[in-house]
């Protein structure tokens, strides 16, 4: 599958996907570090040495087991040693009908903010009502600020989870419409209200792209 | 292993990112999911609600799992971690943000803020005032 490139993107699919299966959807947050170097052949060989000897050790079971050999960052790996580079993959997976939704990134700025959504999806698991949006982000949305509004983007949220539309550019494979009915009823109408939803986040972008603009002329 | 406490959890979650800290290579998963066993709320789908679980009575809590990959086969067995905890929809919110704490403190492989061009800029700036044409940087 491929990765979402905005978060965001990643968060609106993994609601809609929740939102059609709350029960088995889960999230997986996976952060792994790799070194930043490939290791050498004598290093690679110091390695499965090691690791071989404990196994011998294992297999004669007179001794108690050694406890594990210390990290090989002591090795010299000569000259400045890069530090080992961190990711973190965001996972929404649901076992029922296979969906995977993922994002990846290694900025560390990021993280509080990923954690947020995945407290956000998490309301959605409980099957807890969203918390109300302050009124800034009721602006930035482009809605009038009523709350019927915003029950609006929901049904067509819905619908959308049965659609599978995707969102940028990496397609959410179809999830058989589990939906109550009357999501299902609204689902003919509803397609053309999330065109025109993403056309405008796409406004958006591309407003973005001109303040960038603006700033290299500066320059 | 039963569940832990929020506060157990918490404290093995740290040592769990510690653990990685001075080594270069690993990994540590983390899960959340609805947590739905043995759960009184399995109600049998009727015509009028074909799917019960879309809209449960009351809300319902999260498992929380974190593990370091490990397999449980041959040398690993001691190095296994796994810790789950529930969350109950009451407490999401003090959870979520004592978890977001831990996990930025935990993940410090992750690549730190660039500052550089930043600082660049602000060495332009100071250039600027005395030079004409910018150099680029």
């Amino acid at each position: 599958m491929p990765y979402y490139a905005k978060s965001e993107d990643w968060l609106n699919q993994s609601a809609l996907l929740l939102q059609a299966r709350p029960d088995t959807t889960r999230v997986m947050t996976k952060y792994h570090i790799e070194r930043a170097h490939r290791l050498t052949k004598s290093e690679k060989a110091a390695l499965t040495q090691r690791s071989t000897a404990v196994g011998a050790d294992g297999k004669r079971g007179v001794y108690p087991k050694p406890p594990p050999p210390p990290p090989p960052s002591t090795a010299p790996a000569g000259g400045v040693q890069k530090p080992a580079r961190g990711h973190l993959v965001l996972k929404t997976y649901d076992p029922v009908s296979g969906t995977t939704l993922m994002y990846k990134t290694s900025k560390a700025a990021e993280v509080g903010r990923l954690v947020q959504m995945l407290g956000q999806l998490g309301r959605k698991m409980a099957a807890l009502p969203d918390i109300p949006k302050t009124r800034e982000e009721i602006m930035t949305d482009g809605g009038g600020g009523a709350p019927a509004i915003q029950q609006q983007e929901g049904k067509s949220a819905a619908a959308a989870a049965a659609a599978g539309a995707g969102g940028s550019g990496a397609q959410t494979p179809v999830v058989v419409p589990r939906t109550s009915t009357p999501a299902q009823q609204t689902q003919p109408t509803q397609p053309p209200a999330q065109q025109a939803q993403q056309g405008g986040g796409g406004g958006g972008g591309g407003g973005g792209g001109g303040k960038n603009k603006k700033k290299k002329g500066k320059r | 292993m039963g569940h832990l406490t929020h506060d157990e959890f918490f404290a093995r979650l740290t040592e769990l990112f510690n653990a990685r800290k001075g080594k270069d290579y690993g990994h540590i998963y983390l899960t959340q999911k609805r947590f739905s066993y043995e759960q009184q709320t399995e109600a049998k789908p009727t015509a009028e609600n074909p799917f019960p679980e879309l809209h449960p009575e009351k809300p319902l809590p999260l498992i929380i799992r974190a593990t370091n990959g490990k397999s449980t086969t041959q040398a690993h067995t001691t190095e296994k971690v796994k810790v789950s905890t529930i969350v109950q929809p009451a407490d999401l919110e003090a959870f979520y943000s004592r978890y977001a704490e831990v996990c930025r403190a935990g993940m410090s492989a992750l690549k730190p803020r660039d500052r550089t061009k930043r600082k660049a800029k602000a060495r332009k700036k100071n250039k600027g005032g005395g030079g004409g044409a910018a150099q680029p940087s």
